[in-house]
């Protein structure tokens, strides 16, 4: 009995797994349409693998709709601007951690006070080098 | 100023340091407080600390865009300001 329990929520875990890119795609023509889900996608060599099944299949995405083809661009420039926005923020402030040790100033009336960095520290500095002569 | 106010200000990834070349700080002080100066700056004796003084080039004003890591993205004002824009 308990192995018949423990089966049967195998198979429910099993049945009720959402997939996380499953789709129905459409051939370049329109006439034919098959459900798979979505492995990835190689955009310099314009190919998609899809696991159709049990089965891992690859191939070119010109064969796929417009439609497809559009999801699958959108899907790789989101992964871009995600590894840019990682990469950005893990990388150390180099230039901010230097100058934010009592480095600066900033007028407060007529008078320089010492000046922190607000948090988060900026990207990108613009220095500007000149005096009042 | 113009430019800080329309472009860098607004925006939070980037900052404009101010490079003071003046050797008196009096001087510098002056000319903040005649500008009403917004920005930080860097005052003549703590250039060399802040590690930003290799930026410099001969003539002033000049204007460098640096990134995070240091990395030079652009230099002269206008090419600094367009490259602002952008970002």
């Amino acid at each position: 009995m308990k192995k018949l329990n423990s089966s049967i929520l195998a198979l429910t875990c099993l049945l009720t797994a959402i997939p996380v890119h499953a789709r129905e795609w459409t051939s370049a023509d329109g006439s034919k349409k098959f459900p798979a889900d979505f492995i990835s996608y190689n955009n310099e060599a314009k190919t998609v693998t899809v696991m159709k099944g049990f089965k891992k299949v690859t191939f070119k995405t010109s064969m796929l709709s417009e439609a497809d083809q559009t999801w699958l661009t959108e899907q790789a420039s989101a992964k871009e601007t995600s590894k840019e926005a990682k990469k950005s923020s893990s990388t150390p402030n180099i230039i901010g951690d230097q100058i934010d040790k009592g480095i600066l100033s900033k007028l407060s009336g007529k008078h320089f006070k010492r000046y922190t960095l607000k948090e988060p520290m900026p990207e990108y500095y613009m220095l500007s080098f000149s005096a009042s002569w | 100023m113009k430019s800080y106010e329309e472009i860098i200000a607004p925006k939070e990834n980037v900052e404009l340091i101010f490079m003071s070349l003046d050797r008196s700080e009096d001087s510098a002080l002056k000319w903040a407080v005649k500008e009403n100066f917004p920005w930080p700056l860097v005052l003549a004796d703590k250039q060399k600390r802040s590690g930003l003084s290799k930026f410099a080039s001969r003539g002033i004003p000049y204007y460098v865009l640096i990134d995070k890591e240091g990395k030079i993205i652009a230099k002269g004002k206008y090419a600094c300001f367009e490259k602002i824009k952008e970002l």
